[in-house]
């Protein structure tokens, strides 16, 4: 059983948050995709040069 | 994103993956261009980097700038290289069915990126979300 007390909070709670922004955020963060944030230049993984060197497009990177 | 460029991308990958046979390379991995030619209808037998570099011709002829991406993933305890396409953090992945955004991948671990264009440098990838 709540008391009174704790009722009025609920009510409170639930007056300034409302459910439907709750679940708008929810969906939003899983769907946005995030920005990869880079570093310093590395070599490319081995297969990208071996076509490099075999390419002359440089096409993989 | 809009939604337009996002259909275009669904389609793009769709193509490629309707036409992709997965095999992997024996030995040293081995990078191949699509053949000359490629529309994503000629069937590629090929294994992650033919996948990518299949999408990535398309998506250049498409005028859709994207890169690529090395991760690695666990499985069975063992790690494993992996290669992905990435336009604007949505992900074009031959072990997935649709294209999804990089937030909701989470067992890769996001290492090494392409440039935008051939010849651009690879760099690191220092801090990611997953």
């Amino acid at each position: 059983m709540h008391t009174r007390r704790q009722l009025l909070k609920l009510s409170l709670v639930f007056s300034l948050t409302p459910p439907a922004i709750i679940v708008a955020g929810c969906t939003q963060s899983k769907e946005e995709p995030f920005p990869f944030q880079t570093g310093d230049v590395v070599v490319p993984p081995r297969g990208c040069t071996d076509l490099r060197q075999s390419n002359s497009q440089g096409d993989c990177g | 994103m809009t939604e337009g460029q996002r259909a275009k991308l669904n389609r793009i990958f769709r193509l490629v993956k309707t036409n992709f046979v997965f095999a992997e390379d024996r030995g040293l991995d081995n990078w191949q261009m699509p053949p000359e030619g490629y529309n994503g209808k000629q069937l590629i037998t090929d294994d992650c980097d033919g996948f990518c570099l299949a999408c990535r011709r398309l998506l250049r002829e498409a005028n859709i700038r994207n890169r690529l991406v090395y991760c690695e993933m666990k499985e069975r305890g063992k790690t494993y290289g992996h290669l992905v396409v990435e336009v604007e953090g949505w992900i074009l992945d031959n072990r997935r069915d649709h294209v999804i955004p990089n937030s909701r991948i989470y067992d890769y671990q996001w290492l090494r990126i392409s440039g935008y264009e051939p010849g651009d440098s690879w760099r690191e990838i220092v801090d990611h979300r997953s």
